[in-house]
């Protein structure tokens, strides 16, 4: 063997080794490196993610007690159940301070066309008799018709009066009483005692909370609820809401509700 | 004198040409040239495997940190996230109830515009009005079939007046309040002439026509709010298009029409005081 031979022989070997340092040793350790920056790139985009969500949640936490103001204030407007005694006694209000006479009052009625499927939460349960359940935000609405009498402008008034319940002003809910629809007025000169008494009929729809939510959906002055329990909201939360009237009709509570982010 | 060979026999073979230097020792140089060679390969694969080890370990390790911190504040994020969902909960009901307060019909103010523009040489024997929806496009109980083709907003008027032209004055004024997009004509006939009974300034029992002696036309008309999309502002408000107002307004118009049919016909207040009492 030349010594030139040798030393071909010997140059191969080193680019042998050279090679097979680079792909046994060398190349899987630098894959392995390059495998996980693109894990730790990942993992600090899904914690900046995480980081987000956390200072949104603790956003949610810090306005807690607002959005617990809020919902219970709310309750007066729709309550969880139709607490028909209170919506008496704010219309039996508003109609005296309107010099109206409150004749009567009818849950629902025989011609309610209820549509069948009912959505969302509130399938869960059934509304109340005569409430049908509509739309996807789960209230469940309830008819009801009125009957009254008065004059002219003093239905008027009453109506105006009615609508004040729940107003909106500056994207700002002021809450008296209960959320209520005037669908449908019919006015008639009275049939007993003749012109000027107008006799009216009003339909009207008020709005119900789903059951499965309840009044509070669970939560408690303390904290949210971890889920939604029925009925659970009504009895354990402090009533802020669906007794306004009931005690002291003549001068409800205005509450102001403010709303953030609502569409 | 013979020239004699100094060297020894192994460097005597090595170096033929003359004048050419001699190798001292050319083996054992390019082994060693080899060996330092391999052996600085040797350190630099060995100093690459431990570089790179090195960086395998470092990321391995901020891995894990990152991982640790992630977990970490996904379990803070989900302990908090009733908040979250409360916070929904509120903003979800605040924003239903607003846009269903928003989108109520102004009964109060129509009113008081009808009370303006009616004449006073017209009579109403019932004002029907209704939000539209189902109940509209179902007819309305009593109501006309003019109410029924437009589902929006509209109050239905039946009354009498003098004449012919009194009822086209009457929709020319009603066609100018506010929000009145359009004004109908069901009828107006002098065949079906208006009677009341009981009314102000007849006899117990009489029956009388409020407007006057003679044949004058009993009209059923209704001035549409078209620009009121309480409706659709409805069904928005619970998603629901066309089940919103279904359910409250057929029965509440059934018990109203049917009301007001019966009721005897005697001037409303709009017809009387309008011009006077307007406030």
């Amino acid at each position: 063997m030349t010594r030139r031979n040798t030393m071909l022989i010997v140059a191969v070997a080193a680019v042998a080794a050279v090679a097979a340092y680079w792909m046994l040793v060398l190349s899987p350790k630098r894959q392995e490196a390059a495998k996980l920056a693109t894990q730790i790139t990942t993992k600090q985009g899904q914690l900046a993610a995480a980081q987000g969500e956390l200072a949104g949640n603790e956003k949610a936490r810090s306005a807690y007690r607002a959005n617990y103001s809020l919902v219970a204030r709310l309750g007066k407007a729709v309550p969880a159940d139709d607490d028909v005694r209170s919506l008496m006694i704010q219309v039996n209000s508003a109609a005296d301070r309107s010099k109206v006479d409150f004749r009567s009052i009818a849950v629902g009625g025989s011609g309610g066309a209820a549509p069948a499927a009912t959505k969302g939460a509130a399938a869960t349960k059934p509304p109340p008799p005569g409430a049908a359940a509509v739309g996807t935000a789960g209230f469940a609405a309830e008819p009801f018709t009125f009957t009254f009498k008065g004059s002219y402008f003093n239905l008027s008034s009453f109506v105006r009066r009615l609508d004040r319940f729940v107003a909106v002003r500056d994207r700002q809910l002021d809450v008296t009483g209960r959320l209520l629809l005037v669908n449908t007025i019919s006015l008639a000169p009275d049939t007993t005692v003749g012109f000027p008494k107008i006799s009216a009929h009003i339909g009207a729809t008020s709005y119900l909370l789903p059951e499965a939510q309840g009044l509070l959906a669970g939560a408690s002055p303390a904290g949210p609820g971890t889920a939604p329990a029925a009925g659970a909201a009504t009895t354990g939360a402090p009533a802020p809401t669906t007794t306004p009237g009931t005690t002291t009709p003549a001068a409800p509570t205005t509450t102001t509700a403010t709303i953030s982010g609502a569409p | 004198m013979r020239a004699v060979n100094l060297l020894t026999p192994e460097l005597r073979t090595t170096s033929k040409v003359a004048g050419a230097p001699a190798v001292v020792d050319g083996r054992g140089g390019f082994g060693a040239y080899v060996l330092l060679g391999a052996l600085a390969l040797c350190v630099a694969a060995l100093g690459g495997y431990v570089l790179s080890g090195n960086v395998v370990k470092q990321r391995t390790a901020k891995l894990a940190e990152v991982s640790a911190s992630m977990d970490a504040t996904v379990k803070k994020a989900t302990a908090l996230k009733p908040f979250v969902d409360f916070q929904a909960l509120a903003q979800a009901r605040a924003g239903t109830v607003q846009a269903l307060a928003s989108a109520r019909f102004d009964w109060e103010q129509s009113l008081r515009d009808l009370s303006r523009a009616i004449p006073s040489n017209v009579y109403l024997a019932s004002l029907d009005g209704s939000v539209g929806g189902a109940s509209a496009a179902a007819g309305g109980g009593a109501s006309s079939g003019a109410r029924g083709a437009i589902t929006s907003p509209a109050i239905e008027l039946k009354g009498c007046t003098r004449s012919q032209p009194a009822v086209a004055d009457l929709m020319s004024r009603l066609r100018n309040v506010q929000g009145v997009t359009r004004v109908a004509l069901s009828k107006s006939d002098k065949e079906a002439p208006l009677t009341v009974s009981g009314g102000p300034g007849s006899a117990a029992g009489g029956s009388i026509n409020p407007c006057g002696k003679g044949s004058p036309p009993s009209f059923d008309l209704v001035a549409f709010f078209e620009g009121a999309t309480v409706d659709a502002a409805l069904a928005t408000a619970t998603g629901d298009k066309g089940s919103a107002t279904g359910a409250a307004p057929a029965t509440a118009t059934a018990q109203a029409k049917g009301a007001a049919s019966t009721a005897a016909a005697t001037p409303t207040p709009a017809a009387t005081t309008q011009g006077a009492t307007t406030p």
